[in-house]
């Protein structure tokens, strides 16, 4: 009890104004604590005047008058009652905007997801196959058009790198229109194209050629610009637009010949040119293309010649034009045809 | 002796009723906001004629300007019914909303001030006023009226938020830790700034200038 009161011995007002249980004793009325607080004083009768001043302090801050508004209770409750309405519809508008908003976000959150699982899963090999009889047409991603003809196969990779020429693997037989990507007087690596088709490597800027691959002889007729023919073994030609690059690739020997442009690109229309060919020639596009084994029973016939154009809308129109203009007899049984002279 | 007894009259009357009142509302304030969340209407009514003319009054010392003090006891009460499942059902209530009423208060005299361009309105700078009463016959003390001038001027002294501090600790015989989440505060940081208005006091009241002059007058004489 001493030391409590000792305590409090040289206490000022403010430090008494500080005081927890001293300002909260000048509300409560503990027994106590009054005793306590006159028990301080008895004690040390000097403290009462710092006491008083703290109290009155208190007093005085107690003793503020509130201050009174020009709005009654009544009136003010009933302004909030008129305004609740008003409030939740304004609540609700917001609400419906802020769902609205929500939703377009996250069906826009969802499309872009879709385009980027989309944009990924270009990523990586490519690869078209065309079957038998079945020509398409493809887009590549800088935009160069390929004409793929039958059974044919052409595929790329497509990554994230794009200071790499533009590189295509083709089996068969394609048409390809490349789109020019190069500035004038800034050519980059990136600006390149290259088809490679079989053991040759063709470089492109834009151009537009066919490619011929088909029993290990591949042609490449050229139509308009450039193409760099190189291979493994040290071959590097240039190709002028009319000229028709023929490799034999069991024997790796070529040569250069002057081409008709509308022979070579008649497949692409879905024509056969037939012009300078002989049934031989047609017999292979029939197997190439159309995958027939076909047998032909006189060899003679072989190397009979036709000249014109075929409309190919299916080998039943090659089949008419060759037993009408060659005089033979054909039969055809599943996957197989025999052609025999009359 | 007599002063004794003088004490005992003092400080054991007045504020008798007055706690036993305030422990007794405290209990039933929950009560009432726990039916007023339900969605009770008279609990909600009970709420607001409880506390409306108090928060006036508080919302007064910060802006004269009446419709702004309206304009946010309206938005408290508003928000209060059309959100009342979203608050917390475990709450000190007279915290909470005087709490709230601060924050929307602050929120439109800013609004206002820049309207007007004033420059810094920031919540440092919002006055807080303390209007000590003139008519002092309830103190029973010959030198209030000195202690008035005297606790006067040290308030002026004070910054605003030290008034505001002072204000809430002893008119609205609230805790620190409650003060300090009214206004947003750390309870260190409300300690520190209750004991920095102390200062004020002191050297309003002190002796510190009898002290000085003894002090000063020892220096002088010749040893």
């Amino acid at each position: 009890m001493n030391s409590r009161l000792s305590k409090y011995k040289d206490y000022k007002a403010v430090d008494f104004f500080a005081d927890e249980d001293f300002v909260t004793s000048s509300h409560l009325d503990g027994t106590f604590q009054r005793d306590f607080w006159s028990e301080l004083v008895d004690q040390y009768p000097n403290l009462l005047a710092e006491m008083e001043t703290a109290r009155v302090w208190v007093l005085l801050i107690k003793g503020q008058q509130q201050v009174q508004s020009s709005l009654s209770t009544n009136q003010r409750w009933e302004n909030i009652q008129a305004q609740i309405p008003r409030y939740e519809k304004q609540q609700q508008q917001r609400l419906f905007i802020h769902r609205t908003l929500r939703w377009s976000a996250s069906a826009a959150a969802l499309l872009l997801l879709g385009m980027l699982i989309y944009e990924i899963n270009q990523f990586g090999t490519k690869e078209t196959n065309t079957a038998f009889g079945e020509r398409r047409e493809l887009a590549l991603p800088d935009s160069s058009i390929i004409k793929l003809n039958s059974n044919s196969s052409l595929s790329y990779v497509r990554n994230w790198k794009t200071d790499k020429p533009r590189e295509v693997w083709l089996e068969g037989e394609g048409m390809f229109e490349v789109k020019h990507t190069a500035i004038k007087n800034r050519l980059r690596e990136n600006d390149l194209f290259v088809v490679h088709v079989g053991d040759l490597s063709l470089t492109v800027l834009g151009t537009k050629f066919n490619v011929k691959d088909r029993r290990g002889r591949i042609e490449v007729s050229l139509f308009e610009g450039s193409v760099r023919i190189q291979s493994e073994n040290g071959l590097n030609r240039i190709l002028a637009p009319g000229e028709t690059f023929i490799y034999d690739e069991s024997a790796k020997a070529d040569q250069t010949v002057k081409s008709d442009t509308d022979k070579a690109m008649a497949w692409t229309h879905g024509e056969l040119s037939i012009e300078h060919s002989n049934l031989a020639n047609i017999v292979s596009v029939l197997e190439d293309n159309y995958g027939y084994q076909v047998v032909v029973q006189d060899s003679a016939l072989l190397n009979k010649r036709f000249t014109g154009v075929i409309p190919v809308k299916g080998i039943d129109d090659i089949l008419f034009v060759i037993k009408h203009t060659m005089n033979v007899a054909i039969e055809v049984k599943n996957k197989q045809i025999i052609i025999k002279p009359n | 002796m007599l002063c004794t007894k003088d004490h005992s009259y003092i400080y054991s009357s007045t504020y008798a009723k007055l706690t036993i009142r305030v422990v007794l509302k405290m209990n039933s304030d929950l009560q009432i906001w726990q039916k007023f969340q339900v969605g009770h209407e008279a609990s909600f009514k009970i709420l607001f004629e409880r506390y409306n003319q108090l928060l006036f009054n508080y919302g007064f010392k910060f802006t004269q300007d009446e419709s702004i003090i309206e304009d946010s006891i309206q938005e408290l009460f508003v928000k209060l019914w059309c959100n009342r499942d979203n608050l917390s059902i475990d709450v000190i209530v007279k915290n909470y909303l005087y709490q709230a009423f601060r924050r929307v208060l602050v929120r439109k005299i800013e609004q206002s001030a820049r309207r007007i361009s004033i420059a810094n309105s920031s919540i440092d700078y919002l006055p807080f006023t303390i209007e000590l009463p003139h008519d002092l016959s309830m103190i029973r003390q010959e030198r209030a009226m000195e202690i008035r001038d005297k606790l006067d001027q040290a308030l002026q002294q004070m910054t605003a938020r030290q008034r505001e501090i002072i204000h809430l600790r002893f008119f609205e015989e609230l805790s620190y830790t409650d003060i300090a989440e009214i206004m947003g505060l750390s309870t260190k940081d409300t300690y520190k700034l209750f004991y920095r208005a102390l200062d004020s006091l002191k050297k309003h009241f002190g002796r510190f200038g009898l002290l000085v002059l003894l002090y000063l007058l020892q220096q002088l004489r010749p040893h």
